[in-house]
């Protein structure tokens, strides 16, 4: 129910950088997945929102309301902690209700209230209990409660569903999800776990050593990665990257050589701008493992005419349910090929891969930023 | 071998057992007996009776509880708030932790010489006074003219004794709990008195518990720093239970006012365990 404004927010521990200089902005209603490896600063951005932190420098605003100098309480903000934080020495009842004793609710809005938010999240049936007494989904629902009891501007949460077990943290992923899009509240959500971002997310802001790499739709952030570090963070298994050794063309057509076997096509509009980066400090090209498709065993004779196919030979083959995963080998270069299941394929043959020239990522090799037409 | 790891444990525990069950036991069961026993040979409440007809048993009674109720509450009042404010800071935080917890190294003779080489005649609170003008000549605070002085002589003397114990045990059981609490009652809007009574407090009750029955065991059986600065002016039932033994070589009498103790140590204790307890199933 509030915009969130991050400006400029650094933060320092000592001389340790965990934010530098971060910029994100949340919509109103919006859910935006703070996303990255552990260490990334993922959880210091929220808790510095939360006012847990204080910020090094910087302004936070939610809502049109400057919040970097108040105390936590006058943030209109609750949040969801990772290890739950449900008092055990209060009811469940007692536990949803906390923040709206603290602001002096009426009684019997109370009482209503805390009825009515554990209904939405199940767990009417154990408000007397105290939570020792829960699973530990039942915990992280309480915890959930207790954070939408309140109503907040915008809902903090820490890796919520990590401490679950695999199944129940599917169940409650799609649950919180049409809870939150119900409660239209502005989330900001931090995860390690890109397939929770990438399911549940607005947005999605890929941190790195304290910075924000990239901030956008899901989409986007996996089919358009600006910047390498995301190329390799994202996806399961993560995009190849080659590294680009030669330029060459033939037929009028510029083709990024990577060994004898592969080398991809550039398209013309980016031409240009992939010479003068591989000039400056070479060039890593990019493609999602399922986005190069299995056309059949391969001629050794290869030439360039043939502008969008690869060659190498099968290392290994995992089944993985619905897919297969190749793990291919060219010379020295190791690079995997998603496909359906079912593909008649054996080790060691020698396979043709194609792919779309539209599809490819390039990147500059020292900077890791994205290269664009 | 594998008879032998069986056997080990227990092995291992015997010689602590022995030693308790000829140390503690046995003297515990014949305090008993001696307590109950005529100077006919039979059994009776014979002691108790002249326990109870002693001038001093209700004065030493009503000490001791005195004491019991000034310096208990008043430590964990003040553990708590030391040990919150040490939480605070991050300089020193050590080397105050250090200094706070000196007393516990002191004997507790040693810590009632100590308040006595302070309140006495010639002592420094006396020295400077004088130098600051604030009394003409050297003050006898310790007198039984005084009763009120020397019972808060003794208190804080007490206190100051046996805060780093208190103290210990409430800073070990805030570590216990995890920040989370905290802060989820900081994002819930709870104020500094609300999150100390209902959040904080309420998490260190086990921690307190447990400071409460040692402290108020260690409390009742008050004797050197008593003896040191009070005297004879100040009994307590300590002193008087050695007064009868070492002085008046009655042990009957003496046994009678351990025993006296003893009912007090386990009906605190049994208080503290009711009154303190975490509900069966928030536990």
């Amino acid at each position: 129910m509030a915009t969130i404004h991050i400006e400029d927010v650094s933060k320092n521990f000592g001389t340790f950088h965990a934010l530098k200089n971060i910029f994100l902005s949340a919509e109103d209603k919006e859910f935006t997945a703070l996303l990255g490896p552990s260490g990334s600063g993922k959880t210091t951005l929220l808790r510095t929102v939360a006012g847990l932190e204080q910020a090094s420098s910087g302004r936070i605003s939610i809502g049109a309301m400057r919040v970097d100098n108040l105390a936590p309480k006058d943030r209109h903000l609750a949040m969801v902690f990772q290890n739950y934080a449900v008092f055990p020495h209060m009811t469940v009842a007692d536990n949803i209700s906390f923040g709206l004793k603290t602001k002096g609710a009426l009684k019997e809005y109370i009482a209503e209230h805390t009825q009515r938010t554990a209904a939405l999240l199940h767990i009417e049936d154990v408000l007397h209990k105290y939570p020792n007494k829960l699973s530990g989904g039942q915990r992280q629902r309480v915890s959930v409660a207790r954070a939408l009891a309140v109503q907040p501007q915008v809902l903090l949460m820490d890796e919520p569903l990590s401490n679950l077990d695999a199944l129940l943290r599917l169940e409650m992923r799609s649950e919180l999800k049409a809870l939150l899009k119900k409660s239209e509240t502005t989330t900001l959500y931090v995860t390690h776990d890109q397939i929770e971002a990438m399911s549940m997310a607005d947005k999605i802001a890929v941190m790195n050593n304290g910075e924000i790499m990239q901030y956008g739709p899901p989409e986007e952030i996996y089919f358009k990665p600006k910047h390498e570090f995301v190329a390799r963070f994202i996806g399961s298994p993560p995009m190849n990257l080659f590294t680009v050794q030669t330029l060459k063309t033939v037929n009028k057509k510029t083709f990024a050589v990577i060994n004898n076997d592969i080398a991809f096509v550039i398209e013309a509009s980016l031409k240009t701008k992939i010479q003068e980066n591989f000039d400056a400090c070479g060039v890593l090209v990019g493609i999602r493992p399922e986005q190069l498709s299995f056309k059949g065993s391969a001629s050794h004779a290869k030439t360039f005419a043939d502008a969008s196919t690869i060659q190498s030979e099968v290392l290994t083959i995992e089944q993985l349910g619905s897919n297969t995963l190749l793990v291919l080998k060219s010379n020295e270069i190791l690079f995997r090929v998603m496909e359906k299941y079912g593909i008649k394929i054996d080790l060691n043959d020698r396979v043709t891969f194609g792919y779309q020239p539209n599809q490819l990522s390039w990147f500059g090799k020292d900077s890791g930023m994205h290269i664009e037409a | 071998m594998k008879e032998l790891n069986k056997v080990m444990p227990y092995l291992l525990l015997a010689p602590s057992v022995v030693f308790l069950v000829f140390f503690f036991f046995s003297p515990f069961v014949e305090t008993f007996f001696i307590a109950f026993k005529n100077a006919e040979g039979g059994y009776g409440l014979h002691s108790f009776r002249k326990m109870y007809d002693d001038l001093n048993f209700f004065v030493a009674l009503k000490n001791t509880i005195f004491l019991l109720f000034a310096v208990v509450p008043l430590q964990l009042v003040l553990a708590v708030w030391m040990s919150l404010t040490l939480r605070k800071i991050k300089k020193f935080r050590g080397a105050i932790l250090y200094i706070w917890t000196i007393p516990l190294g002191i004997s507790d003779l040693a810590a009632g010489i100590i308040w006595l080489s302070i309140l006495t005649e010639r002592g420094y609170l006396n020295t400077i006074f004088l130098n600051l003008g604030f009394i003409e000549k050297p003050e006898l605070w310790l007198s039984y003219e005084h009763p009120l002085l020397l019972f808060a002589a003794v208190a804080i003397a007490e206190i100051w004794r046996s805060l780093a114990l208190v103290l210990l045990i409430i800073i070990a059981g805030l570590q216990l709990i995890p920040k989370e609490y905290d802060e989820a009652a900081d994002v819930f809007g709870a104020g500094a008195f609300r999150k100390l009574f209902r959040v904080t407090l309420p998490l260190l009750k086990p921690s307190i518990q447990s400071a409460l029955i040692l402290r108020s065991i260690l409390a009742l059986e008050v004797f050197a720093v008593a003896v040191a600065i009070g005297g004879t002016n100040l009994p307590v039932l300590a002193s008087e239970a050695y007064n009868w033994m070492a002085n008046y070589l009655d042990y009957g009498v003496a046994s009678a006012y351990a025993l006296v103790l003893l009912a007090l140590s386990i009906i605190s204790t049994l208080g503290y365990l009711f009154f303190l307890r975490t509900p069966a199933d928030a536990a």
